[in-house]
């Protein structure tokens, strides 16, 4: 679909949506004052959300503007709660703050670059064989997907992967193997930390909610047999796919996969210091629990000393991604409206989910939420789905959201499903329906393994 | 569009300029304009969203830094409208260029001066 066709879909179903909302077109749903407007604002959200008719993080603070302009004075005048902080609280909530560490420690690692020294010492351990390349390649990415933003790793990935690919002659499979095992793997890797990818952080502040809080090391426990199978199943099929061809040796020139400049060199204090404190913080986040703070919390220690101590300067500050900060709070801020206002229980009575099998109800939640992911930001299809499926009472909320969340990272068939799949799609190595089979299977697999497999892991642990 | 005042140097008010292209691997970018005759610096632009066409996956990093870009379809529109602008305001400078002029600029390539 042409763009402009697509935005204006998209700003007229969000035009209709306040309409209808205002003169009570919603009303013969059976709904009262505070849901139809809760519902309007619902269907604006989603409308802009999928056509991008305007930057996604313009659509969470439309979200916030709405909820205190329109729903907090009906809610007041139906004699609800009605608070403007239970709107505006959720853009700096302890979720938000540990996103904000995260980001913080993604700076800093890759400003004093140990994200390229590790990924340069990986592709000398492979000594070129292209198997173990594209393993060592998988293997990197994921790593520093869980820490740092998989948009960052993938286009670092790639500026050290290209050089190699190119060795190869035009026509040879292991081009593609090597080039679709980074977007593949920095999707995978980002299911495995609270910090990989907003829905997981999502989904622990809505567990938050209903009392079942998962710490960050239970979240690493629950999702990283998923990452691990999914790793060595797509290595298994980017290395069958590599063909007769698999075997070839690449020539590594040493100013390929030569250290770069060490960030230790210079016996520089501050590199020591993103060491040391990147440590603290994971081991503050993996201990979550022993000790009286949140996660949130302590991600205020990377913020506070390195751009106190100058490892991080105002100019980082102003590069980070605050509109992703901007987007999580907004879908944040939707949850609040559907809670308060009542739409999200109004709406679960409405579907008849609590007799079905929960395999199904969870398969069909699964597969709305890759769906949706497909198509449009993971993190609004997680916001979208979350705050309604969170209130189904006939299913533990623990499998319900992480399968939201891990579902939403499964989605990588197509260029735009994900920011790692643009970036390798945008290299001109890879067509888009290799993006459709190796990406598509992806998901299928991963799918079916998060439906079968996953509930009963997570019962194993205790979830 | 009006056009700009031509830069000029401080010192000796020669508008005959030059220009060095500095890299730094931790930092942006940065062109660097000085007098050609007597070497002071006159200006300084910092490259936060370069645009490399010769080494793509250079110019992808160069231009997403630190960011998260939270849509596949929002990232590819981005680099797709920044080539474009590129090419459309490199064309437009193109056009503008008079070889013979006293500000036709002479970038060089060089080493970004120690932090």
């Amino acid at each position: 679909m042409h763009p402009t066709l697509r935005r204006s879909i998209g700003l007229a179903i969000a035009a209709l949506s306040v309409f209808a909302g205002l003169t009570g077109l919603f009303a013969p749903l059976g709904l009262d004052a505070p849901e139809q407007v809760a519902l309007a604002i619902l269907i604006l959200a989603a409308a802009l959300w999928i056509s991008e008719a305007v930057p996604l993080f313009v659509t969470s603070l439309a979200i916030l503007l709405l909820a205190l302009v329109w729903l907090v004075p009906v809610l007041a005048d139906a004699d609800m709660p009605a608070n403007n902080a239970d709107y505006t609280a959720p853009f700096f909530s302890d979720v938000i703050l540990l996103f904000l560490g995260g980001f913080t420690l993604s700076a800093a690692l890759r400003k004093h670059r140990f994200d390229e020294q590790l990924a340069k010492a990986v592709l000398r351990a492979t000594g070129g064989e292209l198997p173990k390349l594209i393993a060592g390649v998988m293997g990197v990415t994921a790593v520093l997907s869980m820490w740092i933003s998989n948009t960052a790793t993938a286009a670092m990935m790639l500026a050290l992967c290209l050089p190699l690919v190119r060795h190869l002659p035009d026509h040879h499979t292991g081009r593609r193997s090597l080039i679709l095992a980074i977007p593949l793997a920095a999707n995978i890797g980002g299911i495995g930390t609270p910090i990989g990818t907003p829905p997981n952080a999502i989904a622990i502040r809505y567990l938050q909610e209903r009392g079942e809080s998962i710490d960050f090391f239970t979240w690493m426990l629950a999702s990283m047999p998923a990452v691990l199978a999914m790793l060595v199943l797509a290595w298994i099929g980017l290395f069958l796919a590599a063909g007769k061809q698999r075997g070839h040796v690449l020539e590594i020139s040493p100013e390929e996969a030569a250290p770069s400049a060490s960030p230790f060199a210079e016996r520089a204090w501050r590199p020591i210091l993103v060491i040391v404190v990147t440590a603290c913080t994971v081991l503050g986040w993996v201990t979550d629990g022993l000790h009286p703070f949140t996660p949130g919390t302590v991600a205020l220690l990377p913020v506070v000393v390195f751009f106190g101590a100058g490892a991080l300067d105002t100019g980082d500050l102003r590069a980070m991604a605050w509109d992703v900060l901007l987007l999580m709070g907004g879908g944040l801020c939707l949850g609040e409206i559907m809670q308060r206002s009542g739409l999200a229980a109004t709406m679960l009575d409405a579907l008849p989910l609590d007799n079905a099998p929960t395999i199904a109800v969870l398969a069909a939640i699964a597969v709305t939420a890759c769906l949706m992911s497909t198509f449009m930001s993971n993190t609004a299809s997680a916001t979208l789905l979350l705050p309604l499926v969170m209130g189904l009472s006939a299913l533990d909320p623990s499998p319900l959201a992480l399968s939201v969340a891990i579902a939403c990272s499964l989605a990588m068939a197509l260029p735009i499903s994900t920011p790692p799949n643009a970036i390798a799609f945008s290299s001109g190595e890879i067509r888009a329906k290799d993006l459709l089979l190796f990406g598509g299977a992806a998901s299928i697999i991963g799918l079916a393994l998060l439906i079968t497999l996953g509930p009963w892991w997570w019962s194993v642990i205790g979830l | 569009m009006s056009q700009p005042e031509p830069l000029a140097c401080p010192d000796c008010q020669s508008q005959k300029l030059r220009g060095l292209y500095a890299r730094d691997p931790t930092a942006a970018p940065v062109v660097f304009i000085a007098c050609a005759a007597c070497e002071t610096l006159i200006a300084s632009f910092r490259l936060d969203h370069a645009f490399l066409n010769a080494t793509e996956p250079e110019a992808v990093a160069a231009m997403l830094g630190n960011r998260a870009f939270e849509s596949g379809r929002e990232l590819t529109e981005n680099l797709d409208t920044l080539r474009a602008e590129a090419q459309q305001r490199y064309d437009a400078a193109r056009a503008q260029d008079d070889p013979a002029d006293a500000n036709s600029n002479n970038i060089t390539p060089g080493e970004a001066p120690d932090a």
